[in-house]
């Protein structure tokens, strides 16, 4: 109990450091984000008044109180470029990368759940070097690199999949939440499902290759370790297969070492978003992130730093706390 | 010991190309003659003799312009790898070498710039720095010197026990002189191994950052911003994309396997 | 007189063609005998059980002779009919009881799944059978300890989960791998007094390994004495402690601590003998 507070104080404490190294960064930035709004032949009097009018006249700590009160009553300012509420924006582009991003997961885990037992089941043998191979070749590539392959080979070469864009436009549903993928699946309308995973498949594979190459190859290390152990042998001996062995005796515990490093690597996935979705023109946070940069938009840059610093730390306390589900030693003090 | 030899020799190759670039571009990178646009490669029906890659929606040619990429993307390698290095060892050694409080500094600055994802990192160094070439250098080394100051530290903790680092300091080297004589030399093979991943690394990134038009001016030639351009002509003219991603392809491919190689040269236990 | 098993000429090899850590062992074990497997470390005594029960490691392989269980060759068995067969009649009480139970599963699935999987009872009859074995071996709250998971009991606790899994499917062998070594030593005499006990209510033959000479005293009808991967003899237990045994038999006798004298008194194999059975060895495998 008393850990869990800690946890939430210090998961507090990093999410308000955050906010202060986020807005005195940009703050300290050159160049004058209101001069690059006004037409060139705007006087000093109109740029002191839209200057006003973003608070930016203000002293700098004036500015982050301000700032900082409004993010806490979850108004996050007003976006210079498209002149609009950076909270609404954000969180409008949220769910598409969500969705995005948990699709990707999905395929990871499976992909790399897959190499690893199929190695473990024939180590020693070609098998296992063939998803060696694969891993490494699978890890030396980015997944910017992976995007381009896929759009090349799966979208226009053999064009399986479309390669931009995250449903088709002819399609349009007038859905209530921006989780598109998951209210289609609640709503049985699942024509839609298969147009947003057919668009999404592309950019969540180039996502989910390098992280399956890391889950294939921690969990098949692991997965080799726990079929040697006595409870393992134990089990042969009751009479199961090699198979019903892996997954009844030794998956579980062999996931353990593997499910902390998922946690990290996934912050790193959702990292990878942001050119992914760029690369696939997929409308999500990442798209947003690289316009608001390109247009040195500061509210709206401050936003989404902010918000993807949530996302990251939401990860981690999430992987902690499946940890201990998962592990009956911690679940049980 | 193939694949060192493969990996290297792609990039000799590369950087005589990025330095001898004007002897041996076929035209100007820049030049564009709308009555040329979307030229195919010299295999395909309608290519023009001269135009060996064909040429972008802008009719300049893609050989040349892939030569002057090539260019920018060594640059920053060697620079922003490089600042990264030179950043990151030195505060590794030192802290690795010194102990006490300077490690303890070192290391928690460490843990604290690690817990910063990258990605966030960048766009916002970029969002402060602004656009160009110096500020993509300088964000990949303010980022990435955590990559050599981990590794170094370790290694240079473990080097400090030896016996003949001792024996040097009873000698009557100065710390900084043995330091220098002594676990420098034995440390600089992990560096080079370290630098060579790093500068792969950093090729994608300049590439990404050119991809989304925030590393250099959009004119000068860049793979990042060929990519682009070609991602947008993906349908009339694929090999305006390909030419540049072949080329990122197998520099990327290059520095990990000639980094992976030099480890098993230089470590064979290991392997 | 034909044992429920019977294990001729073995030899297990590192690889085809590599050493040999088992050369040439016979032993046979009576129905319903305790059969004494005794040895130091690395004689090569738990190899044996692991041969029987087909789980030697990777890449060691039996090359010579044969292993017959209850008249069927297993040597020449493919490894899921094995496995099978294994899995129907033979169970193992493992050497570390802190290893061998799986720590995410609760104990009532790791008593069950044999009787549930390998011999197909129906999951309520298999529990109620599991709480029974757990009553037989004197766990005082038997549907607790079923719900419990591993961390959750004590190491002598554990030992008794794992004596009860491998009797609750009434099997026709059991294989105990020194199943007292990991545990103090108060532990080890009760654990030692209920396998016995069990042994006797069910009439179980066992082949039981351990490098401990007075447990063999206490358990044994008959004992095979290995060293090296070789057998140096065998007999009855009178025989083996009565005045005329082999040197390096007497000499693990000499080596084996006894609660009745005190620990100074403990002499290792001397080194002579040791010499002597080396040569005496080599005079006859070559």
């Amino acid at each position: 109990m008393q850990a869990a507070f800690i946890r939430l104080l210090t998961t507090a404490l990093t999410l308000f450091g955050v906010a202060v190294v986020v807005f005195v960064v940009i703050r300290v930035a050159p160049g004058d984000p209101i001069a690059m709004m006004l037409p060139p032949g705007a006087t000093d009097a109109d740029i002191d008044r839209l200057r006003a009018a973003y608070g930016l006249d203000r002293s700098l700590a004036e500015q982050f109180f301000i700032w900082i009160g409004g993010v806490l009553q979850g108004d996050f300012g007003t976006s210079i470029s498209l002149r609009q509420n950076v909270g609404r924006i954000v969180l409008g582009r949220l769910p598409a990368t969500l969705e995005l991003a948990f699709y990707a997961l999905f395929l990871a885990v499976l992909l790399g759940g897959a190499l690893a037992v199929i190695g473990t089941l024939r180590r020693r043998g070609t098998a296992e070097g063939a998803v060696d191979l694969w891993n490494g070749m699978t890890l030396s590539i980015p997944d910017f690199l992976w995007g381009l392959i896929f759009i090349l080979c799966l979208g226009v070469l053999w064009p399986l999949f479309p390669i931009s864009g995250r449903i088709s436009p002819a399609l349009n549903p007038d859905y209530a939440t921006g989780f598109l993928l998951l209210e289609s699946l609640l709503r049985f309308d699942f024509r839609v499902t298969g147009d947003l995973l057919a668009h999404m498949t592309l950019p969540a594979l180039a996502l989910a290759l390098p992280l399956s190459a890391v889950i294939a190859q921690v969990l098949k290390q692991s997965l080799k370790e726990v079929m040697e152990l006595d409870y393992v042998n134990l089990a042969r001996a009751r009479g199961f297969s090699e198979v019903a062995v892996l997954f009844r005796e030794a998956l579980r515990n062999a996931a353990l070492p593997t499910l902390t490093l998922v946690g990290v690597q996934f912050t790193f996935l959702i990292g990878g978003t942001v050119i992914v979705e760029k690369l696939f023109s997929y409308e999500g946070l990442g798209n947003l992130a690289i316009d608001a940069v390109v247009n040195r938009d500061l509210p709206l840059i401050q936003g989404i730093v902010l918000l993807f610093a949530v996302l990251f730390i939401a990860t981690n306390l999430i992987v902690d706390l499946a940890y201990a589900a998962l592990n009956p030693r911690l679940r049980h003090g | 010991m193939a694949r060192l030899w493969l990996s290297g020799g792609w990039l000799v190759l590369l950087a005589l190309a990025a330095i001898f670039a004007p002897l041996i571009a076929p035209h100007d990178p820049l030049a564009q003659d709308l009555f040329l646009e979307k030229l195919p490669p010299f295999w395909m029906e309608g290519a023009e003799p001269g135009y060996y890659l064909g040429t972008d929606s802008l009719g300049r040619d893609v050989l040349s312009r892939l030569i002057y990429g090539a260019r920018v993307a060594l640059i920053v390698a060697v620079l922003a790898g490089g600042s990264a290095a030179i950043l990151g060892s030195v505060l590794g050694l030192l802290a690795g070498y010194l102990g006490g409080w300077t490690d303890r500094a070192v290391g928690r600055l460490i843990d604290i710039w690690m817990s910063f994802p990258p990605v966030l990192f960048a766009i916002l160094l970029v969002a402060v720095l602004g656009t160009g070439l110096s500020s993509v250098i300088i964000a990949i080394a303010v980022i990435d010197w955590t990559r050599f100051a981990r590794v170094v530290r370790a290694e240079t903790m473990a080097q400090s026990r030896m016996d003949y680092v001792a024996s040097a300091t009873v000698v009557g080297r100065s710390p900084l002189g043995t330091l220098w004589h002594e676990v420098v030399p034995n440390v600089l093979p992990t560096i080079l191994v370290l630098l060579s991943l790093e500068m792969g690394i950093t090729v994608i990134v300049e590439a990404i950052l050119s991809f989304v038009n925030l590393s250099v001016s959009s004119d000068d030639p860049t793979w990042g911003g060929m990519i682009a351009e070609g991602r947008t002509q993906i349908h009339f003219a694929l090999w305006i994309l390909v030419a540049p991603m072949v080329a990122l392809f197998l520099t990327v491919l290059a520095f990990s396997q000639f980094g992976e190689g030099l480890k098993d040269r230089l470590d064979p236990a290991a392997s | 007189m034909t044992g429920i098993l019977e294990i001729d000429s073995l030899s297990v090899r590192i690889g085809p063609r590599g050493p040999r850590i088992l050369q040439d062992v016979s032993l046979s074990v009576a129905p319903g005998e305790i059969h004494g497997l005794i040895g130091e470390s690395g004689a090569g005594k738990s190899m044996i059980g692991k041969t029987v029960a087909g789980l030697l490691p990777r890449g060691l392989n039996v090359s010579e002779g044969s292993v017959r269980f209850d008249g069927k060759e297993l040597t020449a068995l493919p490894r899921r009919r094995l496995r099978k067969l294994v899995g129907e009649r033979i169970a193992i009480i493992p050497q570390d009881p802190l290893t061998a139970l799986n720590p995410s599963r609760r104990i009532a699935g790791q008593i069950t799944d044999r009787l549930v999987h390998t011999l197909g009872w129906d999951r309520r009859r298999a529990l109620l059978r599991a709480e029974e074995t757990l009553n037989e071996v004197s766990i005082r709250n038997p549907a607790q300890t079923l719900r419990s998971y591993p961390h959750e009991l004590s190491g002598g606790m554990r030992q008794r989960v794992l004596i009860a899994a491998a009797f609750a499917a009434a099997p026709d062998f059991i294989i105990a791998d020194e199943p007292t070594t990991a545990l103090d030593v108060t532990v080890q005499r009760q654990i030692l007094q209920l396998i016995r006990a069990m042994q006797a209510r069910h009439g179980t033959a066992m082949l039981f390994v351990t490098h401990d000479m007075g447990v063999v005293a206490k358990l044994c009808t008959r004992a095979t004495v290995l060293y090296a991967g070789k057998v140096v003899e065998t007999g009855t237990a009178e025989h083996l402690f009565g005045p005329n045994p082999h040197p390096y038999t007497e000499a693990l006798i000499g080596a084996t601590p006894r609660y009745d004298r005190p620990e100074d008194s403990l002499r290792p194999v001397p080194e002579r003998v040791i010499e002597a059975l080396r040569a005496e060895q080599e005079a006859t495998h070559g």
